[in-house]
C-alpha cells in the first residue's frame, strides 16, 4: 500500500512539474525583444552601512557554494553504497548509507539558509546586474525555485522512508526517489553553472547586450559544460572528503572496539569515494582551462600569466597536500591486515615519486628577483629548475602523481586478498610491464612537448592524460579477473593508528581552502566586468583583489565553513545520543552516558 | 627464461604498441601528426 500511495504522489509530482515545465517552455524558446543593455553607473549600486558589497556577496557565495556542493554529492555517492547493499546483501552498506545522509540533512537547511541570504544580497547590492539576467533567463529562474522546492520534498522523502523501504522491492522502489533526488540536483547544479559560466562567456546576446538568443543559447554557453563536469566530480571528491571527516571524528571519539571498526571502514570508504572523485579532476580542470584559452584568449593569459599564476602553484601547493594525506592514509591502512606488511616496502618508492611530482609541480617557471640575483643566476629563470617551471613538467608530475596513488590503493585492495588463478603471475607481470610503459609514455610525452613547437606541447597533454585513464582502467579490469575466487584474509578494521585519521581531516581543510582559492581566480577572470565584455562592473569594487586580501578572505570562509562543519558533526552525534533511563537512587546526571 | 619472464616481455612489447597507436591516433585526432621532421637531429 504505501508503495501505491507512494507512486500516486510521484506521478502527481511529475505532472505538477510536467505542467510547470510546458508552461515555463515558451520563455525558454523564444527569443525577449533585442534591446540594448544600459550600462551601470556608479549611482547604481546602494551602499549599506558602509559595508563592502563584494565581501558580502563574494562570503555568502562561497559559503553557499560549499555546503550545495557537500549536499547535492552525499546522495550521489549514497546511491551508489545502497546498490552496492543491495547487490552483495550486506546490511552494513546500508547502514552506512543511511548514516551518511544523517550528516547532510543537518547541512540542507543551512545550504538554504546561505543560498536565501546570497540571492537577497545580489538584489540589493548588484540591482541592474540581476535585472539583466533576469532578463536573459526568464523563466528558468523559476524552473530553478521549482527544482529547490521538488529537491526539499524528494530528500525528506528519501531520508525518512529509509527503513520503511528497506528490504524486497521496496528497496528498489526506495532507490528510484533516490535517482530522482539526484536528477534534480543535478538539474539544480547545471542551471546554477549556467548563470555562473554566462557571466565568464556570455551567449545569445550581443555585444551591445541586447538579447538576441534564447534562453538555451545563453544557458549552453562555451564554458557551461567544462564547468559542469569540473563540478560534478570536485562535489563528489568534496562529499567524500568532508564525510572522511566526520568518520575520523567518531573513529577518535569511539569507545568501543565495534565502533572504531565501524568508522574505520567508514571513513576508509570516504577516503575512496574522495580519491575516485579527485583522480580525473585535473583532467576536468584542464578541459575548462584549454576551453578558457579558447574562448578568450586574454581571459587564459589573465589566469596563467598574470597577476593569478602565482596561485597555481598554491593550488599545487594544495593538490600535493590532499594526495600525500590520501595516500598516507591508504598506506597506513596497510596495518590492518597481515598480507599488508608484503606491500610496506614499495611504500617509499611511490613516497619518491609523490614527494618529486610535488616539488615539481611547484616550481615557478619565474619568480620576482633582484638585479644582483639574477646576475648570479644568470638570466630571470634557473638553468636546471626554470624548465621544470612550464606545463610539460608539471603535466608529468601530476600524471605520475595520479598514477601512484591509483597504486597505493590497489595495494591496499590486494592487502586482503591472494589471487587463486592459475594464471596470476602472468597477469602480475602484465600489471607490471603496464606500469612501467605507461609511466615511460607519460614521460615520453613530456619530454615531447618539451622539442617541439607550442601547440605540439599542449597537445601532447592528452595522450598523457589517456595513458594514465589506460592504467587506471585496463589494471582495474585484469585485477578484477585475476581476483575472483580470490582467497580472502581478514581485514581488522579499527587497527589504525589515530594520526591515520588526522590525513582525513586534512583532506576536507585542503579541499574547502583550495575551492575557495580557485572560485576567486574563476571570478577574477572577468577583471572589471560583471558580464565579460557586456556589462561592465561600475562598483567602487571594481578590480581584483590583491592576492593577501583574496587570502585572509579565503582563509576567514574556509575557517567559517569548517566551523559549521563541526557544529553539524555535533549535531549529528546528538542526534544518535539516547540518555539512559536513571536508576532508582540515582540522580540523571549520574545516569548519563 | 620461466614463463613469467616471457610474459612480461611480450606484455611489455604490447602496450608500448598500444600508447604508440593511442598517442599517434590522439595527436592526429588534434591535427598534429607525429612530428619526427621537428625534432632536433
Amino acid at each position: 500500500m504505501i508503495v501505491h500511495r507512494h507512486s500516486v504522489f510521484w506521478t502527481l509530482a511529475l505532472a505538477l512539474l510536467a505542467g510547470l515545465l510546458v508552461g515555463l517552455v515558451p520563455d525558454l524558446i523564444a527569443a525577449a525583444e533585442p534591446e540594448a543593455l544600459v550600462q551601470p553607473t556608479r549611482a547604481d549600486y546602494p551602499s549599506i552601512a558602509g559595508l563592502s558589497s563584494r565581501t558580502v556577496v563574494w562570503s555568502l557565495a562561497q559559503m553557499h557554494l560549499f555546503l550545495a556542493a557537500f549536499v547535492l554529492a552525499v546522495p550521489l555517492f549514497v546511491l551508489c553504497i545502497e546498490l552496492a547493499g543491495v547487490l552483495t546483501r550486506e546490511t552494513r552498506y546500508d547502514d552506512m548509507a543511511h548514516e551518511f545522509m544523517k550528516i547532510s540533512m543537518a547541512a540542507y537547511s543551512f545550504t538554504a539558509l546561505a543560498g536565501g541570504g546570497l540571492t537577497i544580497a545580489l538584489f540589493l547590492l548588484y540591482p541592474n546586474l540581476m535585472n539583466f539576467m533576469m532578463r536573459v533567463f526568464q523563466g528558468q529562474t523559476l524552473i530553478y525555485a521549482a527544482l529547490f522546492g521538488l529537491e526539499s520534498v524528494c530528500l525528506y522523502i528519501y531520508f525518512y522512508s529509509w527503513n520503511a523501504l528497506r528490504h524486497g522491492n521496496r528497496k528498489w522502489f526506495h532507490m528510484s526517489i533516490g535517482v530522482m533526488l539526484n536528477m534534480v540536483g543535478l538539474g539544480l547544479l547545471f542551471i546554477a553553472n549556467a548563470w555562473t559560466t554566462f557571466m565568464m562567456s556570455p551567449a545569445g546576446v550581443d555585444p551591445s547586450g541586447a538579447i538576441t538568443g534564447t534562453v538555451w543559447d545563453a544557458t549552453h554557453n562555451p564554458l557551461w559544460n567544462p564547468l559542469n563536469l569540473h563540478r560534478f566530480l570536485a562535489n563528489i571528491a568534496y562529499g567524500g572528503a568532508i564525510v572522511g571527516a566526520y568518520a575520523a571524528y567518531r573513529f577518535l571519539s569511539a569507545r568501543t572496539a565495534a565502533e572504531r571498526a565501524h568508522y574505520d571502514w567508514m571513513g576508509y570508504t570516504s577516503n575512496i569515494i574522495a580519491v575516485v572523485g579527485f583522480l580525473p579532476l585535473p583532467f576536468a580542470g584542464y578541459w575548462l582551462m584549454a576551453e578558457i584559452y579558447s574562448y578568450s584568449q586574454q581571459m587564459g593569459i589573465t589566469a596563467m600569466g598574470g597577476i593569478l599564476a602565482w596561485l597555481f602553484i598554491i593550488q599545487a601547493v594544495l593538490i600535493g597536500t590532499i594526495l600525500l594525506a590520501a595516500n598516507y592514509y591508504l598506506w597506513c591502512g596497510l596495518g590492518r591486515t597481515e598480507r599488508g606488511a608484503h606491500y610496506a616496502p614499495y611504500v617509499k618508492y611511490i613516497a619518491v615519486v609523490l614527494v618529486g611530482g610535488f616539488l615539481v609541480w611547484v616550481t615557478p617557471h619565474t619568480i620576482i628577483l633582484t638585479p644582483q640575483e639574477i646576475q648570479t643566476m644568470g638570466g630571470t629563470s634557473h638553468k636546471f629548475l626554470g624548465p621544470l617551471g612550464i606545463m610539460p613538467a608539471k603535466n608529468i608530475a601530476v600524471n605520475l602523481m595520479l598514477v601512484f596513488t591509483f597504486l597505493s590503493f590497489q595495494m591496499f585492495y590486494r592487502s586482503s586478498r591472494t589471487p587463486t588463478v592459475s594464471w596470476a603471475k602472468a597477469g602480475n607481470a602484465a600489471i607490471v610491464a603496464l606500469y612501467i610503459v605507461g609511466c615511460l609514455n607519460i614521460v615520453a610525452a613530456g619530454i615531447y612537448g618539451y622539442i617541439t613547437p607550442t601547440v605540439y606541447k599542449v597537445g601532447a597533454s592528452v595522450p598523457q592524460v589517456a595513458t594514465t585513464l589506460s592504467i587506471i582502467v585496463f589494471t582495474a579490469i585484469i585485477d578484477g579477473f585475476m581476483l575472483r575466487g580470490a582467497r580472502k584474509t581478514e581485514i581488522n578494521w579499527g587497527r589504525m593508528p589515530a594520526r591515520s585519521q588526522y590525513a582525513l581531516f586534512v583532506l576536507p581543510v585542503a579541499f574547502t581552502w583550495l575551492m575557495a582559492l580557485m572560485g576567486y581566480i574563476r571570478s577574477s577572470l572577468r577583471t572589471n566586468w560583471h558580464v565579460y565584455t557586456i556589462m561592465k562592473d561600475a562598483s567602487p569594487e571594481a578590480y581584483i583583489p590583491t592576492i593577501g586580501e583574496a587570502g585572509n578572505m579565503i582563509t576567514l570562509v574556509t575557517l567559517s565553513f569548517m566551523a559549521l562543519i563541526v557544529f553539524i558533526f555535533w549535531l549529528s552525534q546528538l542526534g544518535a545520543t539516547k540518555q539512559q533511563m536513571p536508576e532508582a537512587g540515582t540522580t540523571v546526571e549520574e545516569a548519563a552516558p | 627464461m620461466s614463463y613469467r619472464w616471457v610474459v612480461f616481455a611480450g606484455a611489455l612489447v604490447a602496450w608500448l604498441v598500444y600508447f604508440y597507436v593511442i598517442d599517434a591516433a590522439i595527436m592526429e585526432g588534434q591535427g598534429l601528426p607525429v612530428a619526427w621532421h621537428l625534432m632536433p637531429k
